[in-house]
């Protein structure tokens, strides 16, 4: 599913969706990094890149840059949000940052993270959605042989609490496999 | 929002193109931005008006009619002739990749689908000649009193569309880029050999062997078959009309197992005569001239 393309920005949207562990580390604090210093880090990490989704979203909105989207084989992910608070953000909130060391081993979990969720196409992942009340569905459309043109799977942001196979919605796109309806 | 004749704004527009491997097709959407898409909204319009302004009124495209480069017609969707267009209009979630516009080489047709106020998609199609050429000529642009060698790539858009494909009937404004998108020449070829066999179903005095030997080699005559057989009146073809037709038009036939059959060299004659574009004229005195139609349209 992963496809290249606005490799940054949605490199800045998988940034975006690490705020909570961001917001419950400032929160937190170490022993080693003084406090104003790791809320500024902190609060760069959470604002920089949810403006960076922000901006994305709006200018897909001033371009028009929209796709007619058809539901097919489609599945509910708001369990995804869950897997993601309780796999990723919880595990690595528990490392301790006592040391440097312990901060360097840190950075590079979160690191190795971040690029899995970059190359696996999960810039989806982001609270905010959840919290503006949309929801998260993948649509997968089913390849038959003969077919001339290759469907990937995508998935789409929207505040409807249910989606009917058939039906016809235009939407934003946010990445080449993320679209998103405002309403 | 500006709404056109056809009842489309430039709000839900999407560029796509199809590239073309080998023997395959495929179709990809490229994202483009708000000012692209206005342009091509006003190409639609564009194609829209000229389209209407070829002739009067739409007529029916008939694949063994010659035409001019740019004309009127219509096709109804459903028509079997046009299976690949029905397939492709049909397609639903096609791939958003902008990177396959790299793939310029390619590019078979550029595409855009337009949705109207009430849901209904419309697609326009044109085959890419000038988009293609257009990214290996040299530019220059004029930036501060001097003129710079622009090294980027840059695509050339046309003027209109050669196809207007809606829910119903596809609106053909130029012939050549609609067949070679349809791939109408081969789906014709293909067809001939079961097209005869219904022929010599649907007119059981008449001996296809000849006439489907004729059509799976010869294009034209592939294309004659085609037009025949949208015809819905040949079951009502007389035996004693056809043959004294045959004899007025000089067409000569035989006998083969009591059936029809054209002698050598008189199969296109024949189709041409069972589709209607053999004509005789008598303007001069004892002298009558029999002449083929390229194209014909019926009158009364």
């Amino acid at each position: 599913m992963a496809r290249p393309g606005l490799g940054i920005a949605r490199f800045g949207m998988v940034l975006a969706s690490f705020w909570p562990l961001f917001l419950l580390w400032a929160i937190r604090g170490s022993p080693i990094i003084e406090d104003q210093l790791l809320f500024l880090v902190c609060g760069g990490l959470i604002v920089i890149p949810n403006c960076l989704l922000g901006l994305r979203i709006w200018y897909a909105k001033w371009q028009k840059d929209t796709k007619g989207i058809t539901i097919e084989n489609h599945g509910n992910h708001q369990d995804h949000i869950l897997i993601y608070l309780l796999a990723i953000l919880l595990p690595v909130y528990s490392l301790p940052l006592d040391t440097w060391r312990e901060i360097d081993v840190l950075i590079v979990a979160l690191l190795l993270v971040i690029v899995i969720f970059w190359l696996l196409d999960l810039h989806y992942m982001n609270l905010f959605f959840t919290i503006l009340g949309y929801r998260i569905y993948s649509v997968d459309p089913e390849n038959h042989a003969g077919d001339t043109a290759q469907r990937d799977s995508f998935v789409v942001i929207t505040r409807r609490t249910s989606l009917i196979e058939g039906q016809e919605i235009s939407m934003y796109r946010i990445s080449d496999s993320i679209f998103i309806e405002l309403s | 929002m500006p709404e056109n004749e056809l009842g489309i704004t430039s709000q839900n527009i999407e560029f796509g193109i199809c590239l073309k491997n080998g023997d395959g097709y495929q179709y990809y959407l490229i994202p483009t931005d708000a000012r692209f898409k206005d342009l091509l909204f006003h190409m639609l319009n564009k194609t829209y008006q000229n389209w209407k302004e070829v002739a009067t009124e739409a007529a029916v495209y008939n694949p063994a009619n010659k035409y001019s480069s740019i004309e009127r017609l219509i096709l109804p969707i459903a028509n079997p002739l046009v299976e690949r267009i029905r397939h492709f209009y049909q397609l639903r979630n096609i791939t958003t990749d902008a990177r396959q516009i790299s793939h310029i080489d390619q590019l078979f047709a550029y595409f855009c689908i337009y949705r109207t106020t009430d849901g209904k998609k419309i697609i326009a199609v044109r085959r890419a000649y000038q988009f293609k050429v257009a990214s290996q000529q040299k530019y220059l642009s004029w930036i501060d009193d001097t003129l710079h060698y622009y090294d980027k790539k840059l695509f050339k858009i046309d003027n209109d569309f050669d196809f207007i494909i809606t829910e119903d009937e596809i609106y053909i404004f130029r012939i050549n880029g609609f067949e070679k998108f349809a791939h109408l020449e081969e789906i014709i070829l293909e067809k001939a050999s079961e097209s005869t066999e219904r022929l010599g179903m649907i007119i059981p005095f008449l001996n296809i062997e000849r006439l489907k030997k004729y059509a799976s080699k010869h294009p034209s005559g592939a294309r004659l078959i085609a037009s025949i057989m949208a015809r819905d009146d040949l079951a009502q073809t007389d035996e004693r009309f056809l043959k004294a037709q045959c004899k007025d038009k000089g067409v000569v036939i035989e006998l083969i197992d009591g059936k029809i059959a054209p002698s050598r060299a008189n199969e296109s004659k024949l189709l041409h005569l069972l589709d209607r574009r053999m004509f005789t004229i008598r303007l001069v005195k004892n002298k009558k001239e029999t002449y083929q139609a390229g194209s014909r349209e019926l009158v009364q």
